[in-house]
């Protein structure tokens, strides 16, 4: 009893489809009912083995034990409808899959001999679904609109947090201390966006891939959520929302008035909301036709190994250069004693987690915090003598610590931020490593992710012990390297660390310095043991093998293909094949 | 009898307002609030922003009248998980499919809970009587989540003849979007174990007026089996399961957040978790309140079915339910 | 005095009659036996400690290797050790929370019903309040508030099942204060107290036996849901409902990691429940239907 065909369908859709079946598919039904999606705007440049338009139809799942409340990053990036988001606007720019800057709203940018002013030049002709021209006003009303204490955006942190980088006046803005107006982005004319910068900062066109915008129109008349209705959603995207339930289903379909450089293939994705943990299940059963690799677990994966037509079109990238490491309070005993950071970074078997309990598809052993394949990372294990598993060094540097063979070392309790049981499993398996070793006692408790940052954020800190993640904001080493300065979330202070990463961030014109400065900086950080890195995360989806598209199909020059991070003209790329 | 209930509902008001302190003092003792701190410290000033824009920026007794001086109203805020609609809109859309999930349970819970009840009553010490006995402390004793995840592998995950999860949404309904083949599995998955206590209840009620005198009595008087059990058995039977009604039906239809969760049904007890998960203080007060006031609306209701059934029970004698 | 006492020992010889001629109450009784022996001995029976790590034994099914007969978990443990363990943890902290229920809620009980008045009013509208609330969120609530742990399990559960006690113990001592012996021992001029604890709460014991050991499996079952949904007892403590929990995630493949936790809460539940329904009808034999 496969309900496939029918599941997805719904209401008066599905009646019609019935309807048309009886009379055989006469066009004077489908002219009284089905005016909007007579015209399909999809279909742009399908290839020959493409299905045809209206069958271009991809499902994608949604979490429905995340909290949402908005397609757009410029209202709420952390509670974004996630598995549909950033489909109604371009941004300024894009990433290849080499994660090269290139061109999207924007067709080309500059910067001033102060290297401070950047220009952008919009690309002619682009409009909203209602036909409203595009300007560049529309991105300068986004980012006042971010900026605005009012608006109480939760990516604020993000331009004070890149220092140089930072938007012009950006914290004074949020602090409500200076106008709105008085930020460094400007509309110099309908085309030409400036944005100016605290300091020099090379690294620029790249963070404007964060750039995403809002309609200057929609904002002032229906307010900052004004996507949350079909009714007033606006769209300068390749989509456009006509179905709106969230927690239930959320349907985007092909932007006729779209004029921007990735125009739609398909004509409609679904949105469909489950558990978490049905993903695999409802893609098994052909309910969706892909699925994220967070959401597949490690029963998921052993299935996807053994299955030759699964493993082919389970895509692995380098996703945000995710890092799992353990974090200290380094300012208390006992961990403040570097033995014992050192005892922990010896005792940790990374090889036998990452091929036991992540499974090799899904991680690679860490011996530092840039993933291989990251600027300026560590890619000949020149600092694996650093963190490395050694049990008999580790045992050592315990003992020189004052706790022989683990005696009178105080039992811990490590903390987990919300963590799924995948990951669970993970650093339960990484504590039990360096318990058995070092024959201490470690406790694990998975804490709600806001208890944990709480906790974590304190100053003084009051985690003592705790494990966590982090993947890159944008591909360059300040941002990965720059959570570690003492200012930042980690209570571990090296202030040689400090003013390398401070010097290398602003350092223009050498790349070759600035790299090698990074390099040192970060042989630093896992020498002095600010963290104990278990292992890089591969990331990955899972896709129907009918889903195509050079985007994820055809590989990097590294040779890996997948969805890269950022590259954002997926959406205009993938189609369904007429396998289907 | 007025006065009696108007005093039950004055009662129920005074709980209401003891429960609303209490959890609005407990929610704002959890660390954190609605905003994301993931990353790391958000700037002073953007997160006074964020607390300003929630009205937290007060002191919580301030925000306690605040907040009250609304819900008397029945204006409950705006939930943080969905800025574009109010908590009231949210609680009745997400409480209606609740509501569903619960009277769908019931029906069928105390369908087959009294009919099995009867049947192993009547034939008691049968092998049928036994059976019904066993199960029925099968389905007392193992967690609803964990019928739940076996009815997922067997008839979704194996057997493929069932929807994993939804709630209407199959495409393959009985009338619009109502009793469909997705409304299956959670429902025997949520009625087993209410259907067992019926079944007990059921079972043990009538096992004890079947050996009262007056049932003998009325068969030596000869009346038929069918009317020996309508007239006399049933009617003496109802008050257990009055009790057994007035304390399941609340907790079903407010609904399971372990059902609710693992069949991915947007009800009422999903949005409880995800709340507390995302500090959504509105949304935690209105489902604490709501639920609070039903539970006392449906305890009164059971005292006035008591005396509707049993004329021996006067409301008001038992100073305590 | 002594004619009490007889009387006493023969309710109980009855009792006890009653019992063992129950043959479901004598199936709880074994299974709860059973499960009690597993908790206290399981450092001397299980074959492996319960946070022992094989890295190199992660996700083995039941037979795969004969150190392990069940099997071993997610992260490389031996099953039935953690499932011998579990059983510590269900009864910890079932156990705990019924004492803890029964220390609170006898004494207030008793006190309301046997003083009435001003007192008796006070704390039965605590107990509507208390009752008011949806015992599950509660205990959630509480859990993010006290932040986790199997302390604060045992606390939040604790908190929310005194109420049962507490209203049986007075609505038992409201209806024995006006009986004869109380007014008899009042009129020989024996005190408040000793009436009180002397006569009313030994013989009001009986319902309160039998709503504590019902409220056990209420307990297992709380702590397995708690772990369940990820807010229970700290890694690597082993505990039946975080086992269950967990292996949502592996469940279509690794099917013991399920079943078997599963199994071991039902028969627990089951336990208790057949022991519970047997002490009732022994020590209760009038009352045969009651919550």
């Amino acid at each position: 009893m496969k309900l496939n065909e029918s599941k997805r369908t719904s209401g008066w859709r599905r009646f019609l489809k019935y309807s048309k079946k009886i009379v055989g598919g006469t066009t004077l039904l489908s002219a009284l009912f089905l005016t909007p999606s007579a015209v399909l705007a999809g279909g742009h440049g399908l290839p020959k083995d493409a299905a045809p338009t209206d069958q271009q139809v991809l499902r994608v799942p949604c979490d429905n034990t995340r909290n949402e409340v908005t397609f757009d990053f410029a209202v709420a990036v952390y509670q974004r409808y996630e598995c549909i988001a950033d489909l109604f606007q371009d941004t300024l720019v894009d990433l290849d899959k080499d994660f090269n800057v290139i061109p999207a709203s924007a067709e080309s940018w500059s910067v001033d001999a102060s290297g401070k002013v950047w220009t952008f030049k919009l690309r002619k002709g682009l409009q909203w679904s209602d036909g409203t021209p595009l300007t560049a006003a529309d991105y300068e009303a986004t980012f006042r609109y971010s900026a605005d204490p009012s608006s109480a955006w939760d990516f604020t942190w993000f331009y004070s947090f890149i220092g140089a980088g930072g938007i012009k006046n950006w914290s004074e803005v949020i602090a409500g201390e200076m106008p709105t107006s008085a930020l460094g982005i400007r509309a110099v004319d309908d085309l030409t966006l400036e944005v100016e910068t605290e300091g020099v900062f090379p690294p620029l066109p790249g963070v404007m891939k964060f750039a995403f915008l809002l309609s200057k129109k929609a904002l002032e008349a229906h307010g900052p959520y004004y996507n949350n209705d079909p009714e007033t959603s606006v769209s300068a995207g390749p989509y456009m929302l006509t179905e709106f339930d969230p927690g239930n289903r959320i349907v985007v379909e092909a932007n006729p008035n779209y004029k921007g450089y990735r125009p739609a293939r398909l004509q409609r994705i679904e949105g469909i909301y489950m558990s978490p943990a049905t993903f695999f299940t409802a893609f098994q059963q052909g309910e969706v036709d892909t699925v994220p690799y967070e959401r597949l677990t490690p029963a998921d994966f052993k299935v996807i190994e053994s299955d030759p037509v699964l493993k082919n079109n389970y895509l692995r990238h380098f996703g945000d250069f995710r890092t799992d490491y353990l974090l200290f309070d380094t300012y208390t005993a006992p961990f403040n004693d570097l033995n014992v950071r050192k005892a922990f970074a010896y005792a940790l078997d990374r090889d036998a987690i990452v091929k036991n309990v992540y499974g090799e598809i899904k991680a690679m052993p860490a011996h530092s915090m840039l993933m291989p394949g990251y600027p300026a990372s560590d890619t000949k294990d020149e600092l694996k003598q650093y963190q490395t598993f050694d049990c008999p060094k580790a045992k050592k540097h315990l003992a020189d610590a004052g706790y022989p063979d683990g005696k009178g070392f105080p039992a811990q309790e490590m903390w987990l931020r919300g963590e799924g049981p995948a990951m669970s499993a993970v650093y339960q398996a990484s504590a039990a490593s360096i318990a058995q070793c070092l024959n201490i006692k470690i406790e694990v408790s998975n804490k709600d992710g806001k208890v944990y940052m709480d906790a974590l954020n304190a100053k003084p800190t009051q985690l003592t012990l705790g494990a966590v993640s982090y993947g890159m904001d944008f591909l360059d080493p300040s941002n990965l390297l720059g959570i570690w300065v003492s200012s930042g979330r980690h209570s571990w202070t090296n202030d040689k660390f400090d003013s390398m990463v401070a010097e290398a961030s602003n350092l223009v014109g050498d790349d070759k310095k600035r790299e090698q400065m990074f390099r040192d900086a970060q042989k630093i950080l896992v020498d002095d043991v600010g963290g104990v890195f278990i292992a890089h995360r591969w990331q990955g989806d899972l896709f129907k093998p009918y889903v195509q598209g050079d985007s994820f199909r055809v590989p990097d020059s590294n040779g890996i293909s997948g969805k890269h991070w950022g590259n954002d003209w997926y959406w205009g790329n993938v189609y369904i094949t007429n396998a289907k | 009898m007025l006065g009696y209930i108007c005093g039950r509902i004055l009662a129920l008001m005074m709980i209401l307002l003891a429960v609303s302190v209490i959890v609005f003092s407990l929610m704002h003792s959890v660390p954190g609030g609605p905003f994301d701190e993931r990353k790391g410290r958000l700037p002073p000033a953007a997160k006074a922003n964020i607390l300003k824009k929630y009205g937290l920026d007060q002191p919580v007794w301030k925000q306690y009248i605040n907040y009250m001086s609304h819900a008397v109203r029945f204006d409950f805020g705006i939930p943080y998980q969905r800025p574009h609609t109010t908590v009231a809109k949210l609680i009745s859309k997400s409480w209606a499919i609740t509501v569903q999930v619960g009277l769908t349970t019931i029906v069928v819970a105390f369908g087959f809970g009294i009919l099995a009840g009867v049947y192993a009553a009547y034939h008691q010490n049968s092998w049928i009587d036994t059976l019904v006995t066993f199960v029925s402390s099968l389905g007392v004793t193992v967690p609803n989540f964990v019928v739940a995840m076996w009815l997922i592998l067997v008839f979704a995950v194996s057997l493929d003849w069932l929807p994993m999860g939804g709630w209407g949404s199959s495409g393959q309904c009985l009338i619009d979007k109502y009793f469909c083949t997705d409304w299956i599995l959670p429902v025997v998955a949520y009625a087993i174990a209410p259907m067992a206590i019926v079944a007990r209840y059921t079972r043990a009620s009538i096992v004890e007026v079947m050996g009262e005198d007056y049932v003998r009595t009325a068969r030596a008087k000869g009346l038929s089996e069918v009317k020996v059990m309508r007239k006399h058995v049933f009617r003496n039977a109802q008050i257990p399961m009055v009790t057994a009604l007035g304390t399941e039906i609340p907790n079903l239809i407010t609904g399971s957040i372990f059902i609710e969760s693992t069949f991915r049904i947007n009800g009422l007890g999903k949005y409880f978790v995800t709340s507390t998960l995302n500090r959504d203080y509105p949304m935690i007060m209105a489902t604490f309140l709501l639920v609070a006031f039903l539970w006392g609306i449906l305890y009164l209701l059971t005292d006035i079915a008591y005396t509707m059934i049993d004329p021996r029970v006067r409301l008001g004698a038992k100073s305590l339910s | 005095m002594s004619n009490s006492t007889t009387t006493r020992r023969s309710f109980l010889k009855d009792a006890i009659r009653r019992f063992s001629q129950n043959r479901l109450a004598l199936i709880g009784l074994f299974l709860v036996g059973f499960i009690l022996f597993l908790a206290l001995f399981a450092d001397l029976l299980s074959p492996f400690a319960y946070d022992r790590v094989y890295f190199d034994r992660v996700l083995l099914m039941p037979f795969d290797h004969p150190e392990h007969p069940l099997g071993t978990d997610e992260v490389g443990r031996d099953y039935l050790s953690r499932l011998i363990y579990g059983a510590r943890t269900s009864m910890l902290v079932s156990l705990s929370v019924q004492m803890i229920a029964l220390l609170i809620g006898l004494p207030i009980g008793a006190l309301a019903g046997y003083f009435g008045g001003a007192l008796d009013f006070v704390i039965s509208r605590i107990i509507d309040i208390m009752t008011a609330f949806p015992a599950l969120l509660f205990t959630i609530l509480i859990i993010s508030v006290l932040g986790g742990g199997m302390l604060t399990i045992i606390v939040a559960l604790s908190i929310s099942s005194w109420i049962v006690i507490a209203r049986i113990t007075r609505a038992q001592v409201l209806t024995l204060r006006e009986q004869e012996y109380c007014t008899a021992a009042r009129g020989i001029g024996a005190s408040e107290w000793r009436i009180l604890f002397r006569h009313l709460i030994p013989n009001a014991m009986s319902p309160i036996l039998i709503a504590v050991s019902l409220g056990i499996p209420t307990a297992i079952f709380a702590e397995a849901g708690l772990s369940f949904l990820g807010l229970g007892v700290n890694d690597p403590i082993a505990s039946w409902g975080k086992m269950v929990g967990a292996s949502n995630a592996y469940v279509q493949v690794y099917w013991h990691l399920a079943l078997l936790p599963t199994l071991a809460i039902a028969l627990t539940m089951l336990g208790f429940s057949f022991l519970g329904d047997g002490l009732r009808d022994a020590l209760d034999p009038k009352q045969k239907i009651r919550v």
